[in-house]
């Protein structure tokens, strides 16, 4: 029934109507229709006849949409109301979500290119998969098992992941495989591991609402995980919230208070943070002295670390960092939060360090609204910090240790001797080995590595010597897969089943609510179908569906910190609104989990000690850093909360493409603006030693003189970029380059 | 297919084709290829979850929205309105894809927008954004200005809605309201437009943008009309928005942080040309061309040596019907739904539009029984009723043309004021006018026995020459001269129009100038100087072809001046984003 009955037309004549129409086939467009299911009012023309939950594709904030299905189909969403998560709300990406499956250049039959120089036209999966399949045995064959690699994603389900590490090292015999996680998530893995002994992100998004003081590092939240920035302001204590950023950020803004610190600057801060907490006494000398391991040696480390001397590096007077540090000492629940800011840096496993430091001498951890809590990239960076067999082996193991080996293969029922002992190479050490034609193959699964990897210029001619290129997504059209020999259809989000695992470890359901386009298979059955060809389908018989391989991978996680044995299939996790991990059988037998669950509460850690360790290192330069000739610091980061990553999803809304500038833009400070002799929303050109883009200038004020920014979502930034990486992490460093910055002829 | 010396692939199974675009004999898992994709087409999975349960008439999502709008309906002398938090907004732009979503609009359709605010000093920088809809005025101009009466201030809510089915598609109201609200959707040739769900308040649900706002930025609450007007008596909307007095927003924009007074919209100093909006310039120009055809021939007639009756004569009165013909039947292309387009006298009361409309149709029809009669009639130049005939058209065309200079006049555009757009239309008048009676002399010479038309250049006709010279001239120096706007100190809505026409519509500009001083100087003065000199006459004997090559050029820089009329402005809005949007 059409609500609008306050619309209902008085009964008027045919002729008044004609002269005086105030309902009719225009206005039916518009008419609403109780939804049903709690929905409220929905499009009458997307009136759902079932309802049901699943979590957003895009972010690792792990929102729940409720999907609208007609006719067994899906024909809207709404932002789930109950869902401890989000509650009731989504990003504009996450109310696009369907929207982007739609787009015409989605990839609906493999595309094969029959020679180097000729174009890539379709073919049948049949060919493609015997192709794919012998091209890369052979090279195996001629170059030996380290030759082929693939390069993973943080956004397909942990089902699919698992299948393709499993599938790709114990099937097929490779070594070397790696994720786009890297380039997002690996520092806080790396920090992590190194300082509690497990990759666990110990907080659940209720401490964003029982905080006092929140400390934000390289975090535009507001912009990057708009959903958390709610569950900030719905924190009722007023809390103070700082944000630790070289930019004015959104976040910056809408925070009580923001520290502009000098880029590349924020270990030294840190440090004379934790200094002036020691100078002070300001710590919790009892935690301290039961629960970590290292504390002495740091203090003896911080004497040179003082505000005083750290204040002409970090640009932050000592004044401020007393105050910061009186704020952390005063504060009751104290939390630390971080993102890309401090992840992509040359020295980020110890700057996240820096901060798990912080959080363990004031013993704020495992209490609520307290910790030193990373906030993770992608849908499922978490599912893949522990699925994906590449750095870890799976379930969260060590491929060096004979013991995980065994269990795993057990787990799996494989011969043992498939697991190889061997460690794979990081993203960009695999790309050094195919730059020196050791590594001949690859296959690259739902990421756009030639728009999104450091120094573009370098990769491209990387890639270009490879053999064979198989790239695995859901548009035909991404900057990687144009270069592809071999672009195998995949079936996106909300086109398959399986699990995502969010920034607070909560495992959430994906659900099958749209038809994939062509040809299209989940990536799951892809998977699949490669292992069949290969000849190593065998060893995946109990592989069947995405919920079999769920239970598999509970299995590799008994008696893991990760351990999800208590939750039953997929059915508990609809009903429960997603589990938090860890959630054991032991769990499961004194009741269902409960919703919002930390870390650490025993205050054990997962050492075999049970102590954190607080790790530290003398702070370095850079590998570039600004001079006479490239006098700008470029710094790089999310630029819309509309745009999502290199836009291959998000650029297809138009909706969403309406939302964000649709070119290049660089923001620039007015006075060095004048200086150039820019005039606001002039051209410009930006060098740096590796390439040149040109862009439209945004003069603000929100960046510093000295400090140019350009957002990542444009292909062209990437141009510009330094390769340098976090040793221990192996993370690229995207957030600061030297580049010199010339007005152009007037456009 | 394959380029020879490239490298083939090898395939190892015997009898395989290379790749190709149909299979040869399947391979051994064709099978299972053929069950994964039926297993892919299936979408009954979901099926064994359940479905949501229906829970009774209250909404899961009101709890977060119920205290964002008002307990009750407004009293007398109040109406509902926006109230926008800035503190909380942070340009996350979820209320336009909710708005969006939950309306079910069109693919690029969306009723709200989210601008950026920066400002401030190098110490307190400042990024502001603001989340925008309809205002839903206390003096709508996107009302006032429908010609259809498409638009409704509901009398208890104050909200404006806009009736789709009544709608013509003039987008006039795009014009008319200051902040760019009314979204013109080609594929129904309506606009539409944010109607603050009013379907949803009535039933105690919050609009599309309150539910999705995760900072509870944006509420509806009651407010007093006398307040708003107060409100918008200061002349302070929120920075960057154009003035309010012109239509009294309601929306009332809130925050505790004190915003600095150098706040520019991202897209402050961005310019973009507009739709040219052709059929409306063709329209113009035809129109202003008859009526000036008309009342130059029946002023100055008998002093450029027009006889009444005459074949010329009579020619000039067809000329006038042909082109208010064909420039009214051209504006119709301009209509989403022309088929409605009888309705626009409704407006009569408020709207130039529809005063434009209901002229210009009597124009046409007085013009019609017009020459109608001069056809039928022998003698007609002398029957009173003719004479009534032509005068009356003419008055009604001089009336459709002010009129039409008051539709853009009575728009928040500087570009379009009246002694902007009235010096242009009269102008233009004044040049065709007597370029169509000379055209009209070219077209009967051939028929006239004992007359042509370089006899006809030499004597009377250096009048009108002179006429066409001197209006054209004037009306391009105008034209040039605006371009000093281009200096203005401030970057305002004009400065910004000739940032455009010494920009991007460069060429179109030159191309207007360069036709204007061709058709209506360099051949007018060539055709004046020839006839001075009594040994050649050679553009003279020319000026048969001459003349008409001339009239084009000066018909055709019209056009492309009224091109610019509407490419050239600067629309009022209210702040965008950076980059080019």
């Amino acid at each position: 029934m059409n609500s609008q009955m306050e619309e209902a037309p008085v009964q008027e004549s045919r002729l008044l109507s004609l002269i005086q129409a105030k309902s009719g086939p225009l206005t039916q467009e518009l008419s609403l229709t109780e939804g049903n299911f709690g929905l409220g009012k929905v499009p009458t023309k997307a009136q759902p006849d079932f309802a049901t939950k699943m979590v957003c594709g895009f972010c690792s904030t792990g929102c729940s949409l409720t999907v609208h299905m007609k006719e067994g189909r899906a024909v809207g969403l709404t932002p789930s109301s109950d869902y401890p998560v989000n509650l009731g709300m989504a990003c504009p990406k996450g109310w696009e979500a369907l929207r982007v499956l739609e787009a015409p250049d989605r990839a609906s039959q493999p595309l094969l290119r029959r020679s180097k120089t000729s174009p890539l036209l379709p073919c049948d999966l049949d060919t493609a998969m015997t192709v794919m399949t012998s091209r890369f045995k052979a090279i195996l064959q001629e170059h030996g098992d380290e030759a082929v690699a693939f390069l993973s994603t943080g956004q397909i389900t942990s089902e699919e992941m698992a299948f393709l590490g499993a599938l790709t090292k114990f099937g097929m015999g490779l070594v070397h495989g790696d994720g786009n996680t890297r380039q997002c998530m690996a520092t806080s893995v790396a920090a992590y591991k190194q300082s509690f002994g497990f990759d666990a992100p110990p907080y659940t998004y209720a401490d964003f609402e029982l905080s006092d003081v929140l400390i934000f590092a390289g975090s535009n939240l507001a912009i990057a995980h708009p959903i958390l920035w709610e569950r900030v302001l719905r924190n009722p204590n007023s809390p103070r919230t700082i944000v630790i950023d070289p930019r004015k950020t959104e976040t910056a803004m809408a925070a009580t208070d923001h520290v502009a610190l000098a880029p590349k600057s924020d270990l030294q801060l840190f440090y004379s943070i934790a200094q002036v907490l020691v100078r002070m006494g300001w710590i919790d000398r009892e935690f301290i002295d039961n629960h970590t391991e290292g504390f002495d040696d740091f203090a003896a480390f911080l004497a040179d670390y003082s505000p005083e001397q750290t204040a002409g590096f970090t640009g932050i007077k000592a004044e401020t960092v007393i105050e910061l540090a009186k704020t952390i000492h005063q504060g009751k629940r104290v939390s630390f939060w971080w993102t890309m800011g401090v992840n992509q840096g040359h020295e980020a496993t110890r700057t996240a360090q820096a901060i798990i430091n912080l959080a363990l001498m004031t013993g704020n951890i495992g209490k609520p609204g307290t910790g030193a809590n990373s906030i993770t990239g992608q849908c499922n960076a978490m599912g893949s910090r522990l699925f994906s067999n590449t750095t870890n082996l799976l379930g969260g193991h060590d491929f060096l240790n004979p013991e995980h080996r065994a269990k795993v293969a057990a787990a799996l029922g494989i011969e043992v001797e498939r697991v190889k002992a061997r460690n794979s190479l990081a993203y960009h050490e695999i790309l050094d080995r195919i730059r020196e034609g050791k590594i001949k193959g690859l296959w690259v699964i739902a990421t756009n590595t030639a728009h999104s990897w450091i120094d573009q210029r370098a990769l491209l001619e990387t890639f270009s010597k490879l053999d064979f290129l198989v790239v695995q997504d859901m548009y035909h059209s991404t900057e990687t897969a144009r270069l592809a020999d071999l672009v195998l259809p995949a079936a996106a989000w909300g086109e398959k089943e399986g699990t995502f695992i969010n920034s607070e470890r909560r495992i959430g359901l994906v659900k099958k609510v749209s038809l994939a386009p062509g040809q299209a298979l989940s990536d799951f059955n892809l998977f699949k179908l490669v292992a069949e060809y290969w000849g190593c389908g065998h060893l995946f018989r109990a592989w069947k569906t995405p919920e079999a391989v769920f239970q598999i991978l509970k299995e590799t996680t008994r008696n893991l910190p990760c351990d999800i044995t208590g939750i039953r299939d997929y059915q508990m996790l609809d009903l429960m609104n997603g589990i938090q991990w860890p959630y054991t059988q032991k769990d499961s037998q004194a009741g269902p989990p409960t919703i919002e669950r930390r870390l650490f509460a025993d205050r054990r850690f997962y050492h075999v000690d049970g102590r954190a360790r607080i790790l530290f290192e003398k702070p370095r330069r850079p590998g570039e850093v600004p001079d006479s000739e490239f006098p700008y610091w470029l710094l790089t980061g999310r630029g819309t909360a509309a745009q999502w990553h290199t836009q291959t999803r998000t650029g297809k809304s138009e909706v969403l493409n309406k939302l964000s500038p649709q070119s290049l833009y660089v923001e620039i400070n007015p006075v060095n603006a004048r200086e150039l002799g820019i005039p606001p929303g002039a051209r410009v050109r930006v060098l740096s030693r590796r390439g040149s883009v040109i862009a439209r200038a945004q003069l603000s004020h929100a960046i510093a003189p000295g400090q140019i920014f350009l957002p990542m979502h444009y292909a062209e930034t990437n141009r510009l970029t330094f390769s340098e990486f976090d040793p221990y992490s192996k993370q690229p460093s995207y957030k600061a380059c030297a580049v010199r910055v010339e007005p152009l002829a007037a456009s | 297919m394959m380029s020879p010396g490239s490298r083939s692939l090898e395939l190892p199974l015997a009898g395989r084709q290379p790749a190709g675009n149909s299979p040869a004999t399947p391979g051994p898992f064709a099978w299972l290829v053929e069950d994964l994709l039926w297993e892919q087409r299936d979408l009954t999975a979901v099926e064994r979850f359940a479905s949501l349960h229906d829970q009774g008439k209250v909404p899961s999502q009101s709890r977060y929205y119920q205290d964002l709008i008002p307990l009750s309906k407004p009293q007398a002398g109040q109406q509902y309105a926006f109230e926008v938090d800035l503190d909380s907004c942070t340009g996350c732009k979820a209320c336009v894809t909710a708005c969006h979503s939950l309306n079910g609009l069109d693919d690029r359709e969306t009723w709200r927008d989210v601008g950026l605010l920066v400002g401030g000093t190098m110490e307190q920088p400042v990024v502001q954004h603001v989340t925008t809809a309809c205002h839903h005025c206390l003096e709508p101009e996107c009302l006032h200005g429908c010609p259809v009466k498409a638009y409704e201030k509901d009398p208890v809510t104050g909200i404006v809605k806009h009736l789709d089915d009544q709608c013509i598609g003039c987008q006039y109201c795009v014009f008319k309201c200051p902040y760019d609200v009314p979204k013109y959707n080609k594929r129904l040739g309506i606009v539409r437009k944010c109607d603050m769900c009013h379907g949803r308040l009535a039933s105690g649900e919050a609009p599309a943008c309150v539910q999705a706002c995760p900072n509870r930025a944006i509420k509806i609450r009651v407010v007093d009309k006398r307040q708003v007007v107060e409100d918008c008596e200061s002349n302070r909307f929120v920075a960057g928005a154009p003035e309010p007095q012109f239509t009294l927003p309601s929306t009332n924009y809130v925050g505790k942080k004190a915003l600095p007074r150098n706040l520019l919209p991202a897209d402050f100093y961005q310019v973009k040309p507009q739709p040219a909006h052709a059929p409306l310039a063709v329209m113009l120009v035809l129109t202003q061309l008859s009526v000036g055809a008309l009342a130059t021939g029946e002023f100055l007639g008998s002093a450029v040596g027009l006889a009444p009756g005459g074949l010329a004569w009579l020619i000039s009165h067809w000329l006038a019907f042909a082109a208010a013909l064909a420039g009214i039947a051209t504006s119709v292309l301009h209509l989403g739904r022309p088929l409605y387009a009888f309705r626009a006298f409704l407006g009569l009361r408020k709207s130039w539009m529809s005063r434009e409309i209901v002229l210009f149709a009597g124009f046409l029809v007085s013009l019609a029984v017009l020459n109608g009669l001069l056809v039928r009639l022998p003698a007609a130049e002398a029957n009173p009723f003719v004479h009534f005939l032509i005068m009356a058209s003419i008055f009604l065309g001089a009336a459709g043309l002010i009129c039409g200079i008051m539709i853009y006049h009575d728009t928040p555009r500087p570009f379009w004021a009246f002694p902007r757009s009235g010096f242009k239309f009269l102008l233009t008048t004044a040049i065709l006018g007597p370029a169509g009676l000379l055209l009209a002399q070219v077209l009967a010479a051939p028929l006239m026995s004992g007359a042509d038309f370089p006899t006809y250049l030499q004597a009377d006709g250096r009048k009108l020459l002179w006429l066409i010279l001197a209006f054209t001239s004037l009306k391009v120096v105008y034209e040039v001269s605006f371009l000093r706007h281009r200096w203005d100190r401030t970057h305002n809505p004009l400065r910004k129009s000739a940032q455009l026409m010494t920009g991007p519509l460069l060429k179109v500009f030159s191309a207007r100038v360069v036709f204007g001083l061709m058709g209506g100087v360099a051949l007018p003065l060539l055709l004046l100087i020839d006839g001075w000199n009594a040994r050649s006459h050679g553009a003279l004997q020319a000026s048969s072809l001459l003349f008409p090559f001339s009239f084009c050029l000066l018909l055709a820089g019209e056009l492309l001046e009224r091109l610019l009329f509407f490419m050239a402005v600067t629309p009022p809005k209210m702040p965008g984003l950076g980059g080019e949007a």
